[in-house]
């Protein structure tokens, strides 16, 4: 350690010192009491001072992360005050019932703090890094690459796209090894004793083999299905040999430019294991659809995590796999024993194992894989109680809160990534406390409407200000509150099991490409139904207490309202569960290129994508009076080939009108094949332009009447769905979804 | 020899001097309702309770009503029936053509008994000979309480003076006597004039519990003048006559028109009026009660008889024990006439003080503080009060909450429109429909009540319940409500929060309520009525008698002091004139009383000295009365009574001052403020009064500080936090900058060092 060194390091001890004194003296004035007057002035104040420094937060500028953090502990001060002004002066019960119903509530109010809190922590300061390239490197020297798609029951089209876009990755094509990792024709598969499932998986083993010697990449599959998706791999990493090892789920298309911008990161520093990039979703996942229709305005559910938390996490240290779209480094992984499976979230539980080893990962924040998110609301939630079981076993194996090797911030990290899934312990209190007092008349809230508009009320608007700071571009208001009602009634049960038996759980596949031919309500629809009507009953006891006992009417005024708050929540996710026919097996993304369609003739038309797919486009031709045949030749520039693209399509429609123009692309060449994918899939900068078109900042009470409007609009629309179920007629025939599968 | 033992016999015999007494009371007197009271529907009534003193004998009673009722009525099914103690003497026919009446009723003196009398003023009313719709509005009738009047005429009925029937000499019934004059050597020790004289008077005041008792101090010489009387034999002062007469109160003053005085002092120093067998009897602290006899002389009363009360010692210490087991002792269990007192125990001010309120962080059965099992019967409206009372600075955080545990029940056969309503200090907390068939009974019925609805001071819970029979569904049929049974247990509980002791200063409302800053829960400082001379000792203990009264208890930390420097401890009454008003440092108070005035006029102020109730008040206006006229002037017939924070006190306290133009004129309106009607009605800090009925202007012209226990630091900062917001938040505000800067400067250079890793 040089002088400099030292003299940093001397300095950076003082400065925490007086970060501790500062911090006692701010505990201590958080702890001083105080008349709820006195204190409503006062945070008034402190939630004007957060307002303007979240604003300045927000904009670019010399002191925006200064600004962020003053906002960050104005907001977490005040909700340390308000936590322990509930637990000193507002914890009173009469009796046994009560007792639980107080401490239940407090208790998830205190998880919802502790979330807060270790979420400021790490999203503090995300890191930026800069866009590396292999560009002028020597090639010879770059290490060679194994890319591994497990695959368990996908269909062949579905791997065949990525495997095409895993052979053009920009990379040395001697140093890139493609293999398909196939667990569902293993040989215990092969030899089931169910003869259909037997034959079955034969037969997917020998299209498979077929595919890969078409597409002439390797085939590997095992002698028994243990340990899921990570035995897969494991088994294939024994196989092989390359340095770095690419892990793309069979859904997860990857960009050409994925490895580009990966391998240098892992060439710069020794010590990285993992470089992990977004998963960015061609498709919206079922809330999106059904919910929203809002996928190309409105960021998707991942954008939070990836376009913040992963970013915040990366600064710390700490950002982690999250199974697919990441390239890891083969030596590591040697040393843990490939990757981990002793829960069912593999993928953080390996980070998790090689950040203990002290080896460090790195997160690119540009979108170079599309993948297919979950399409039924089934679907997406088994994919969900798969990810909170998993992390809820690394909290109970791995207790990561006291892993030896972790950094302190590394463990904030990862804890702040476990926490947000008990969030469902949180949500159910929530939902269900103003029952307590509404319809029991249990007294849980032991506070008068003064110390509510002093304490609690400028808690929770300092809570939504910082969402709105650190989340505000990458998630709309209140739609944290709906995927997590949407969740917690199903995860909650799964996260009991994991409590009660914490290496029960086995891996689930989740089902992606599911058909949606048909309009449906969703089998899991009745605990919903079951929620609404009890909270609907009480808000009818409300209004009755609220009549009859004039002495608690203000109290009652505010949980009644609460108790709104969660009625139409609880209503916006009715129209979730109303599964929306899918029009296109594919779903489209907006694209802007420059597009000439060619006729056999040599006629041609000048026109601009509009929107784009795997199996077809959009495009608004340029000059009026097209009349263009049934066949044609579609040619446009691919950033992925860095060349033009020429692609047979058919003519599908054209509105002379606006002049858009509808082609299915119909490739008849391999090449062809590959071109599609390319052009289609394998461009990252439309993925990056897409998804900052959505990623804009939207004021609070404008996202939050959006999506408040949105939400209540489809209930009605619900119920003449569940009508039709009865009468048998209206357009909408109902079924259960398990039948159209 | 026959005559030596007759005539003192005779004299004991005489009929007293004061021996009957008329006086006339309105009805309002003895009912705190309104000056009207109207009566609804087929049958209702009004209870008026009269009180009368134990040793009260009525002579006569003559009850004048007058009566308003409706038109509508018919004669003969319509009528006003008064009970006195539920025997009915009088009936008096509403007639449709003499709508307004005013009928006298006597009544019968074998009905009076001590204590509550109740006088029940009930109607019957019908419009029609059947089929008389109970809620019709035409059935009503109206009582002018106000003008209605009880003319009575009482004389005493004790011939034995026991220290037992000191209650009923100074009850707040008729009859119970509203002034005393304490009786001292001439020249007494300033410890017994300081000390024990206010004690005796507040013994006594509190025994008229809410009736105003006028204290009056006189004083005797060494030895006494033998009267000269005229037409008597040269030698009718013999040994004889001089022994009669050295018995008797000689020493009272001829304008002594009570029965009841009060002797105080050493026993040396009572020895020139004390008979020599009460003076050897005196080894100790020492009260008696002694019926002194009449001196006659040919049927010319030359000294009255009179009932006293001895309170003495061999020391003045023993003359203060004495008064202070006179202020705490239960008069019924002294069937006695004299109690040497040997020892006292749980005789500091503060647990005297704690003892008559519910102390914080407790719970109280009812029965706990004196309330009994309520049980309401038949059709009607009615109301149960429980009154009790909390510590004058009770100061509880905002969510605080008191819980009642209600012990009641009703029988079956309830109908319609029975309910009960719960009021807390006349707020509507709670009410229950009492609608099942069967009846029903609760134990524990649980309310849990902000415990901001309760006050230091008294507060009331109000129980109203209206009991109402089924419906007989048959038309022109009613169901007697016989039946009907509504019982609230004196085994309800009542539990507080803990509360800290805080009270908002000055408030000459809490005063009047509480006494505070006088009487206090927690500590109970010396305070003092400080006096500039003599001539307004029985002002300041008129005073005293009244804060006792107020604060129900005696306040043993209250003494008067003498002379213009005031005590810097403790709260201080400060009585005087302009003129010894002018040697008191006032300049820094807003209003000044001395020779040359200083009032601070409403419209030279703004809003800002307008009464305000400063416990509620959160505005965290500053008050600043900059506004002043300096005038020279008299006071006129008027009192003028300020408040104001104590300017040298060591600790926060408050200082009152009290002034009249002249000591006598400053002693009426002190005796027009203790008055029932005047008293409540104090508020602000500025209260000036020149009669009895209303004051003549009420202001707020002071800064207002709170008054807490000094030993209760959180509460403190609590306290200045909650009035200095700002303060907190300046605190806090840099606090956070401090921590966010360093944590700012830590990210930003881990930032760096992750940069330079690329």
């Amino acid at each position: 350690m040089d002088y400099s060194q030292t003299h940093r390091h001397h300095y950076t001890s003082k400065l925490i010192v007086v970060l501790l004194v500062a911090s006692l003296i701010l505990g201590a004035l958080l702890l001083a009491p105080m008349d709820a007057l006195g204190q409503l002035l006062s945070s008034i104040v402190i939630l004007i001072f957060i307002s303007l420094c979240s604003k300045e937060a927000r904009h670019t500028q010399k002191y925006q992360h200064l600004f962020r953090v003053f906002a960050l502990v104005l907001a977490i001060a005040l909700s340390v005050r308000y936590l322990l002004w509930r637990g000193i002066y507002t914890l009173t019960y009469s009796d046994f019932l009560s007792m639980i119903a107080v401490w239940l509530l407090f208790g998830a109010e205190i998880y919802a703090g502790v979330t807060s809190v270790l979420g400021a922590i790490v999203n503090a300061f995300p890191l930026s890094r800069p866009l590396l390239s292999l560009e002028g490197m020597d090639k010879s020297t770059l290490p060679s690459v194994d890319v591994m798609i497990p695959s368990y029951n996908e269909d062949d089209e579905i791997l065949e796209v990525t495997i095409r876009a895993a052979k053009m990755l920009d990379y040395p094509k001697d140093k890139l090894h493609i293999h398909l990792l196939d667990d569902g024709g293993t040989d215990q598969k092969i030899n089931a004793e169910n003869p259909a499932s037997a034959a079955s998986a034969k037969q997917r083993r020998e299209r498979l083999q077929d595919l890969c010697k078409r597409l002439d990449i390797t085939y590997h599959t095992r002698a028994k299905n243990e340990f899921a998706k990570a035995g897969n791999v494991n088994s294939a990493i024994q196989n092989t040999t390359g340095d770095l090892i690419v892990i793309l789920d069979a859904d997860h298309v990857p960009t050409s430019d994925f490895l580009d911008r990966t391998v240098p990161w892992m060439l710069k520093n020794e010590k990285v294991f993992l470089v992990q990039t977004p998963h960015f979703m061609a498709n919206p996942d079922p809330v999106e659809r059904n919910y929203f229709s809002a996928f190309t305005r409105m960021p998707s559910e991942n954008d939070m995590f990836y376009g913040t938390i992963q970013k915040g996490l990366d600064y710390w240290g700490s950002s982690f796999f999250c199974g697919s779209a990441a390239l890891m480094r083969r030596e590591h992984l040697d040393l843990v024993g490939g990757i981990s499976g002793d829960s069912i979230t593999e993928d953080a539980e390996t980070a998790l194992d090689l950040h203990k080893m002290g080896y460090e990962s790195v997160y690119v924040d540009r979108p170079m894989v599309s993948g297919l998110a979950p399409e039924t609301f089934d679907a997406f939630i088994q994919q969900r109680m798969r990810w909170a079981q998993g992390m809820t076993q690394i909290l109970l194996l791995k207790k990561p809160y006291k892993a030896e090797g972790l950094k302190w911030y590394q463990r904030v990290g990862y804890m702040s990534s476990i926490m947000f899934w008990l969030f469902p312990f949180a949500r159910i209190i929530f939902l269900l406390m103003p029952l307590a007092y509404l319809v029991f008349g249990l007294q849980v809230y032991h506070a008068s409407m003064l110390e509510i508009f002093a304490f609690t009320l400028p808690h929770v608007i300092a809570t939504y200000m910082i969402s709105t700071m650190l989340f505000g571009r990458t998630r709309w208001p209140l739609v944290s509150e709906l995927y997590e009602i949407l969740q917690c009634a199903f995860t909650l049960n799964a996260l009991i099991k994991v409590f009660l038996k914490p290496k029960a759980p086995s891996f689930v596949v989740t089902p992606k490409g599911e058909s949606l031919e048909k309009t449906f309500v969703s089998p899991l629809s009745t605990i919903f139904y079951w929620l609404i009507l009890v909270i609907t009953f009480a808000l009818g006891s409300g209004i009755y207490k609220f009549i009859t006992e004039p002495l608690t009417r203000e109290l009652t005024v505010v949980v009644m309202l609460w108790n709104v708050f969660n009625l139409i929540l609880l209503m916006s996710v009715l129209s979730v569960l109303l599964e929306r026919k899918q029009v296109r097996s594919q779903a489209r993304l907006p694209a802007t290129n420059s597009v000439v369609i060619k006729t056999s003739n040599d006629e041609a038309w000048v026109g601009d994508l509009v929107d784009l797919s795997l199996g077809g486009a959009r495009l608004r031709l340029k000059g009026a009076g097209a009349l263009v045949p049934e066949n044609a030749i579609f040619t446009s520039w691919s950033h992925a080939l860095s060349k033009n693209v020429h692609m047979p399509v058919k003519v599908l429609h054209y509105d002379s009108s606006s002049k858009i123009l509808r082609v299915r692309f119909a490739p008849q060449t391999e090449e062809q094949e590959n071109e599609v994918v390319a052009f289609s899939l394998c461009d990252s900068l439309r993925w990056m332009s897409f998804q900052r078109r959505r990623t804009r900042a939207i004021s609070y009470w404008f996202g939050a009447k959006h999506v408040l409007k949105v939400g209540l609009k489809p209930v009605s629309m619900h119920m003449l769905v569940l009508i039709g179920k009865f009468v048998g007629k209206f357009g909408l025939f109902v079924k259960p979804a398990k039948e159209n599968q | 020899m026959i005559k030596k033992y007759l005539i003192p016999l005779l004299c004991l015999c005489m009929p007293f001097t004061l021996a009957a007494q008329t006086n006339s009371y309105r009805l309002t007197d003895f009912y705190g309702g309104e000056g009207t009271v109207r009566l609804q529907g087929k049958s209702a009534s009004v209870d008026v309770p009269i009180p009368l003193s134990s040793v009260a004998e009525v002579d006569s009673a003559l009850l004048t009503l007058e009566v308003v009722s409706s038109q509508a009525l018919i004669k003969k099914r319509s009528q006003l029936y008064v009970r006195f103690n539920n025997a009915t003497i009088g009936q008096i026919a509403f007639d449709p053509d003499r709508p307004s009446l005013v009928s006298e009723v006597t009544i019968p003196n074998a009905l009076w008994r001590a204590g509550f009398n109740s006088l029940t003023l009930a109607v019957s009313q019908h419009y029609a000979e059947q089929c008389v719709d109970g809620n019709a509005p035409e059935l009503w009738s109206e009582i002018n309480v106000y003008n209605s009047t009880l003319k009575i005429t009482t004389s005493i009925n004790e011939k034995r003076f026991t220290l037992d029937a000191l209650s009923g000499f100074f009850s707040p019934g008729i009859g119970g006597q509203r002034n005393v004059q304490l009786y001292t050597p001439r020249e007494v020790n300033p410890l017994i004039k300081q000390q024990t004289l206010p004690i005796v008077a507040q013994a006594l005041a509190l025994r008229s519990q809410y009736q105003p008792l006028i204290i009056q101090h006189d004083s005797f010489d060494d030895g006494y003048v033998l009267p000269q009387l005229k037409q008597t034999e040269s030698n009718f002062w013999n040994e004889q006559n001089v022994a009669r007469y050295e018995r008797t109160a000689w020493y009272l003053k001829t304008n002594q028109q009570q029965p009841v005085h009060v002797l105080v002092g050493t026993v040396e120093a009572l020895s020139p009026v004390l008979p020599d067998e009460v003076i050897n009897d005196i080894d100790g602290a020492f009260l008696k009660a002694q019926r002194t006899p009449a001196f006659v002389e040919d049927n010319k009363v030359v000294v009255p008889a009179s009932y006293r009360l001895i309170v003495s010692g061999t020391t003045q210490e023993e003359v203060l024990a004495a008064a202070k087991a006179l202020a705490v002792m239960d008069d019924a269990i002294n069937p006695i006439s004299q109690v040497k007192v040997l020892s006292q125990s749980q005789m500091q001010p503060n647990t005297l003080q704690r003892n008559r309120i519910l102390n914080p962080d407790n719970h109280y059965a009812f029965e706990d503080f004196g309330v009994t099992t309520t049980q309401f019967r038949d059709e009607g409206d009615f109301n149960k009060r429980v009154s009790f009372r909390l510590p004058a600075d009770f100061y509880v955080p905002e969510n605080a909450s008191v819980s009642l545990l209600l012990d009641f029940g009703y029988g079956a056969g309830f109908g319609p429109g029975s309910v009960m309503n719960i009021s807390v200090n006349d707020e509507l907390v709670h009410g229950l429909a009492l609608n099942n068939i069967n009846g029903q009974a609760y134990r524990d019925y649980q309310l849990r009540i902000p415990a901001r609805f309760f006050k230091g001071g008294v507060n009331n819970l109000d129980f109203a319940v209206t009991l109402r029979p089924p419906l007989a569904g048959v038309a022109c049929d009613d169901v007697p409500g016989s039946h009907l049974v509504f019982q609230l247990d004196n085994s309800s509980v009542i539990e507080l929060p803990s509360a800290g002791h805080v009270a908002v200063q000055p408030n000459l409302a809490m005063l009047s309520e509480t006494a505070y800053p006088f009487a206090r829960f927690k500590s109970a400082p010396v305070s003092t009525i400080s006096i500039p001379s003599d001539e307004f000792l029985n002002t300041a203990l008129t005073l005293s008698a009244k804060l006792a009264q107020a604060a129900q208890v005696p306040l043993l930390n209250v003494q008067i002091a003498m002379g213009s420097d005031i005590s810097s401890e403790g709260s201080v009454i400060v009585l005087g004139t302009p003129d010894t008003l002018s040697n008191f440092e006032q300049a820094q108070f807003n209003t000044a009383i001395e020779a040359t005035k200083r009032w601070s006029y409403r419209l030279q102020n703004s809003l800002h000295n307008q009464v305000r109730n400063m416990t509620d008040d959160k505005s965290f206006k500053e008050m600043r009365i900059d506004g002043h006229t300096v005038q020279e002037s008299d006071l006129g017939e008027q009192a003028i009574l300020t408040a104001q924070a104590h300017p040298v006190s060591s600790d926060t306290d408050t200082l009152f001052i009290m002034a009249a133009q002249t000591p006598e004129l400053l002693q009426a309106r002190v005796e027009d403020l203790v008055s029932l009607s005047l008293w409540g009605q104090m508020a602000g800090d500025f209260f000036a009064w020149k009669d009895a009925l209303s004051p003549s202007l009420i202001m707020q012209v002071s800064e207002k500080y709170e008054v807490g226990e000094a030993d209760d630091n959180w509460l403190h900062l609590r306290l200045w936090l909650s009035n200095n917001p700002w303060y907190w938040l300046i605190g806090f505000i840099i606090a956070v900058f401090v921590v966010s800067m360093i944590i700012y400067v830590l990210l930003k250079r881990r930032n760096e060092q992750v940069q330079d890793s690329w």
